[in-house]
């Protein structure tokens, strides 16, 4: 069985959630979206269980007192 | 008349400051001539939304009275105008959007208030894209501006109005609000000076948000040294914003001519060469031979995990649906469809995807400090390509190569000044990043390229 495309998994999530795109619109949301997660795989990837990030409240700049 | 309007129009808040003190210009002829300059060019740029003639001249007068008094507020008299996602008691704030297209605040955004403080005069608001996202059609009830160097382009965004109206000199500053670039997108588009400061450095309270752990304020101006001193008034700690800082304000001004000699400047080639238009490519490549020959220290850098940035749109997306969910499902109708499906898809990601965008971008934020550890400045492009046709825009706005996320993500400050024209006459911007909260240094670099350079002087034939 071949991958689901992106626009598949597009309408899938949409049903999941409850939202209702147009349908002249799915395409381009199904191209975001594609290109984000790509980008999550990515980091995915490269997870180690022992020195993956954390995640902060504000892990950017040094909290102020 | 023309001769004198166009001299008044593209000068500097510095140089109108030196002017009024001179007794060279009153800022009541200021306001004026830019009045009817704004009254002449809105047709075509549509830079401003509303335009507050009245309270600009009853404030230009307010200006002289002070002035005549020996009052030395550093943007005494100087005219700014304000993305129209900031609130302004008294006059409507429309985010851009029909939602709130006759909007009143009854509160003003923090950022205004230090420069009305500050001796500024309000000029009006001016266009955004619809909350600060995407780009707005033509049939929008707020039609999007358009670029003064060539009105087929668009003058970049989301503070695409503030671009405009700097570039066609219909104001001396602007604010602009940052999610992923939308300060530097217009800087580099319309040839001006932008800052998208540290985050936390200027308070966002009384603007609309897009994306809160995303989300910058920021000045916009026609050289860096306007925006040190703009960014001297706005930079202060505002307790109504989570992310404010108390980190110390240094002195912007005062280092501004210190030049580049001993900053060590990293280039980031290999992270946007291959994605970047040859004649940006050489434009900074120009650059970086100026910054070389007043001293700086030039060495490519390469860092590694930079490809993550892409989770930007993850964060972007889930925020922003967080804000406008409730919109979103009570009047659908009135976001304008690409916007509308744009803002839903941020409802098709999981917790877990969220989250770990969030983990993304801490790799992304200690790759970049580790790299920071050996030179004070990163150097790039802002955008791939000069300003897109609006056919363009209106096709993959989102999918335009970019170099302006990653300092969101990371929150460091990060300027766009331009660097010279593409073979399509169209100005290029170069960006150069700091360290968290060197805005110092960020001005500094910024000024010496202006300093040994004429791009920012340039301006369109209107």
């Amino acid at each position: 069985m071949s991958e689901p495309s992106w626009e598949e998994i597009a309408r899938a999530r949409a049903t999941l959630a409850g939202i209702t795109f147009d349908e002249d619109q799915v395409a381009a949301i199904a191209t975001g979206l594609g290109r984000s997660l790509t980008a999550l795989a990515e980091y995915r990837a490269k997870l180690r269980s022992w020195d993956e990030p954390a995640i902060a409240f504000d892990s950017r700049i040094e909290r102020q007192p | 008349m023309t001769t004198a309007t166009v001299g008044i129009a593209y000068l500097t808040a510095a140089e109108l400051g030196r002017a009024y003190r001179s007794g060279e210009l009153k800022p009541t002829d200021v306001v004026r001539s830019l009045l009817e300059r704004i009254e002449r060019l809105q047709p075509t740029v549509r830079a401003y939304i509303t335009v507050t003639g009245d309270r600009a001249m009853a404030e230009a007068e307010a200006a002289e009275r002070a002035l005549a008094e020996g009052d030395t507020r550093p943007l005494l008299g100087v005219p700014m105008a304000y993305k129209d996602i900031y609130l302004t008691s008294g006059v409507r704030t429309t985010g851009g959007s029909a939602l709130y297209e006759h909007y009143v605040p009854e509160t003003t955004a923090t950022t205004i208030r230090l420069l009305a403080e500050a001796g500024a005069i309000f000029m009006g608001k001016v266009a955004t894209h619809e909350f600060a996202s995407g780009i707005s059609p033509e049939d929008h009830p707020l039609p999007p501006a358009r670029n003064p160097w060539n009105l087929e382009r668009i003058p970049g965004g989301s503070s695409s109005g503030s671009g405009a109206a700097l570039a066609a000199g219909l104001t001396m500053g602007a604010l602009g609000s940052d999610t992923g670039g939308s300060i530097r997108h217009p800087g580099t588009a319309c040839g001006i000076a932008a800052l998208k400061p540290t985050y936390g450095r200027c308070s966002r309270v009384g603007v609309f948000p897009l994306s809160w752990s995303l989300d910058h304020t920021g000045p916009m101006a026609r050289s860096s040294e306007d925006l040190a001193i703009m960014l001297q008034v706005l930079a202060a700690y505002d307790p109504l914003d989570p992310a404010s800082s108390h980190a110390p304000v240094d002195d912007y001004t005062a280092t501004l001519n210190d030049g580049v000699a001993g900053l060590k400047i990293g280039v980031m080639r290999s992270w946007y060469e291959s994605k970047t238009h040859p004649d940006v490519v050489a434009a900074v490549d120009n650059a970086i031979g100026v910054l070389r020959d007043l001293g700086a220290e030039i060495m490519d850098v390469e860092i590694p995990n930079l490809e993550l940035e892409k989770v930007l749109s993850i964060i972007m997306s889930v925020e922003a649906y967080a804000y406008h969910k409730h919109d979103l499902e009570t009047r659908r109708e009135l976001y304008p469809p690409v916007l509308r499906n744009r803002m839903l898809s941020g409802g098709l990601y999981s917790g877990d995807e969220y989250i770990d965008a969030q983990r993304a971008r801490d790799l992304v934020c200690r790759s970049v400090a580790a790299a920071m550890t050996d030179v004070d400045l990163l150097l790039s492009p802002t955008r791939g390509k000069t300003a897109l046709t609006f056919p363009e825009a209106y096709g993959d706005y989102m999918g335009a190569v970019s170099f302006t996320g990653l300092f969101n993500l990371t929150g460091q400050p990060a300027i766009s000044i331009p660097c010279g024209f593409g073979t399509d006459d169209m100005p290029i911007g170069l960006q150069l990043a700091g360290r968290p909260f060197a805005e110092a240094t960020v001005l500094r670099a910024a000024h010496a390229y202006e300093s040994a350079t004429t791009w920012h002087k340039r301006h369109p034939t209107l």
